[in-house]
């Protein structure tokens, strides 16, 4: 049915101890910021809290004790995922500054240029600026004009 | 007969008209991440408010049975649930568009969709006054056991470690916990920061979870998104209704699962959907293919949503409780037509409501052809544009659909870091769907749990309030049942492979 189903796996001692790890620091975290709730409000959390702290325990445990294997995760570009991260991020954040269609048109452009692994012409340039601005254009309109929703403007072009 | 009369006049080219309208904007919207049926429905409700009441009903109908069906077309081509009902979809849905199945997984989920909205309208049709009867007698004590029922749905959704599973369902439960909390309002886990104060929303935290990993290996390598077909092969209708007559039981089951689920008020398509995903799963000779492109798995689940839609109206029109958002608002519309939800719906108003089941069987079975045709030319065009082009679209609307949810770009940046978060617990071996399972049951069972143990503590006896009501009792005997049956199952497998070795 599938080749991950068979896909060659690694073995995971390491990598269960980091994740074990770092949830245990995760759950005692969520216990030490409860401390000043009221009991209705950290009962919840508190009892969760404990629940991965069991289970992160366990699984350290289990990284000692035998020999867990994980799938081979994909492999490719570390830079260009990089690249979407941050340009992603950076879309996010300047949302705000930049306005949508400024922030939408430049990090949309960088992913172009992220995601495309053959040569550039002049054409093929022309011809995804064009498919990218009309996107940009048609969901602008049908979220800004259609559904009402209030797309940012940008404090950076708003005057002062 | 005057039932079938009321029903007939659904029939009118008018209504037809209507049906078909509503159907079609909620595909697009529905197929559109973080445009959920909720918002399908509530954007297209004013438009409805000069018709006449049947009028109405029947496009609101449509719109957010069209809304939950075009929720799967993200699903399965870009692994991102058009609506949050449609997160057991991308399971199995996705691995079959990426092996080249994509068309084969669309019609499936037409087919399903047709057949779960068909069941629902069915059950609303004969068995709403009695199921309204049952939902009622749910508290906060049985909404809290349903939730550690749907917990134990873990072990189906973990692919491989069921430890790590139990890990991501709790740190899902801990992020749902951020904000103020319902009970008690203690600020919790915002660190000053007053965008936290409204939570982690669920809708940009499923966006973030499911589509920035695809996005993310989407542009590490030069290779294909989907793998095209390779001859050409039409929608794939003879297949797919080979498959579903084949997975008749699984259809039925998932649509009866959708209908019970329903009509618990606040429960909605997405927990359904995760019920009917982890119960086809446990019930199938070939549970080791869920996860990796199984069509059992998009059946169940495209069933069970769409039989969600007739099943939430028997609460909403029988006792006035909405039994998802969608019906909410549509409840609301109902009020602003100046109809009073309740017993009447089905007695004094019987026309309306009748002529709008009537129109829910039309909007049902017009989502056949327009399913079919949009599935086609769906899928078809996601396999045929570059990925240069496809990774800014998917990310543009993941962005659009985010911001629009609350109208906060806080939530594209949360949506981001999550879905960063995601993509890095993926490679330690925590999928996203625990995460997401305990992001969704979190409040639930917080809610019951703590208004339980208040009642218990009001009444001299928690203990009695959370193990001596019987709906409890039968709940907790489901999880039992629910956790007890995979390891006796797993017992027995491994028991007839010893006696096959000795032999």
């Amino acid at each position: 049915m599938s080749t991950e189903m068979h896909s060659p796996r690694i073995d995971a001692r390491r990598s269960d101890r980091c994740l074990a790890s770092i949830m245990i620091a995760f759950a005692l975290g969520a216990l030490w910021f409860s401390k000043d709730m009221s009991i209705m409000g950290s009962i919840f959390p508190r009892a969760v809290a404990i629940m991965v702290l069991i289970f992160s325990v366990a699984l350290l445990v289990r990284a000692f004790v035998s020999r867990p294997t994980l799938p081979v995760a994909e492999p490719g570009s570390v830079g260009r995922r990089l690249g979407l991260i941050a340009v992603l991020l950076v879309w996010g954040l300047s949302l705000r500054w930049l306005g949508f269609i400024a922030s939408s048109l430049l990090c949309a452009g960088a992913l172009v240029w992220l995601a495309h692994y053959h040569a550039w012409t002049l054409k093929r340039v022309m011809a995804y600026a064009l498919v990218l601005i009309a996107i940009i254009a048609f969901f602008y309109t049908l979220f800004a004009v259609v559904l009402n929703v209030p797309l940012p403007v940008g404090d950076l072009w708003r005057a002062p | 007969m005057e039932i079938l009369g009321f029903m007939a006049d659904a029939l009118s080219p008018i209504n037809l008209l209507l049906a078909v309208l509503g159907v079609a904007a909620g595909i697009v919207i529905g197929a559109l991440p973080g445009l959920s049926a909720t918002m399908a429905v509530a954007v297209l409700v004013p438009v409805t408010f000069g018709m006449p009441t049947e009028m109405a009903l029947i496009m609101l109908g449509a719109i957010y049975t069209g809304a939950i069906y075009g929720g799967s077309y993200a699903a399965i081509l870009i692994n991102t649930p058009g609506t949050p009902s449609a997160i057991a979809t991308t399971f199995d849905g996705y691995p079959m568009a990426r092996r080249g199945d994509g068309d084969l997984a669309v019609t499936l989920s037409t087919l399903s969709s047709v057949i779960g909205g068909l069941v629902g309208a069915v059950a609303l049709l004969t068995l709403a006054p009695l199921l309204a009867q049952i939902a009622l007698k749910f508290g906060p004590v049985e909404y809290f056991w349903l939730a550690i029922f749907g917990l134990t749905m873990i072990s189906a959704l973990s692919e491989g470690s069921i430890l790590k599973g139990f890990i991501g369902a709790g740190f899902g439960l801990l992020l749902s916990t951020v904000g103020v909390s319902v009970i008690g309002a203690d600020i919790r886990y915002t660190f000053g920061s007053q965008f936290l104060l409204g939570g982690v929303e669920i809708i940009s935290a499923l966006i973030g979870l499911y589509c920035v990993p695809v996005l993310i290996d989407l542009v590490a390598t030069p290779s294909a998104h989907l793998k095209p077909p390779e001859q050409k092969r039409g929608m794939r209708l003879a297949e797919g209704v080979g498959l579903m007559c084949k997975g008749k039981f699984n259809a039925l089951r998932s649509s009866v699962i959708g209908v019970v689920v329903a009509i618990m008020p606040g429960a909605g398509g997405s927990i359904a959907s995760l019920v009917s995903y982890s119960e086809a799963r446990r019930a199938s000779p070939h549970s080791e293919r869920f996860g990796h492109g199984e069509p059992d798995g998009v059946i169940a689940t495209e069933t069970t949503n769409n039989a969600v839609v007739g099943g939430g109206f028997i609460p909403t029109f029988v006792l006035g409780i909405p039994g998802t958002p969608p019906d909410a608002v549509i409840l609301g519309a109902l009020l602003v037509q100046g109809f009073r939800t309740g017993p009447e719906m089905f007695t004094t108003n019987a026309q309306v409501t009748y002529t709008f089941i009537g129109g829910l069987f039309i909007a049902t079975l017009v989502m056949l052809p327009l399913g079919l045709l949009i599935g086609r030319y769906a899928f078809k065009s996601i396999v045929s544009i570059p990925k240069a082009l496809l990774v800014p679209s998917i990310a543009f609307m993941t962005i659009i659909g985010t911001y629009a949810i609350r109208n906060n770009p806080f939530d594209v940046v949360v949506m981001v870091v999550l879905g960063v978060l995601g993509w890095v617990l993926s490679r330690y071996g925590i999928k996203p769907s625990p995460i997401v399972l305990g992001l969704i049951l979190g409040p639930i069972a917080e809610q019951g749990f703590v208004q339980g143990y208040l009642m218990g503590n009001a009444s001299g006896s928690v203990m009695a309030i959370f193990f001596g009501r019987p709906l409890s009792l039968a709940i907790i005997a489901l999880i039992l049942i629910s956790v007890a049956y995979p390891l006796w199952r797993a017992g027995r497998g491994r028991s007839s492979k010893e006696a096959a070795h000795e032999h």
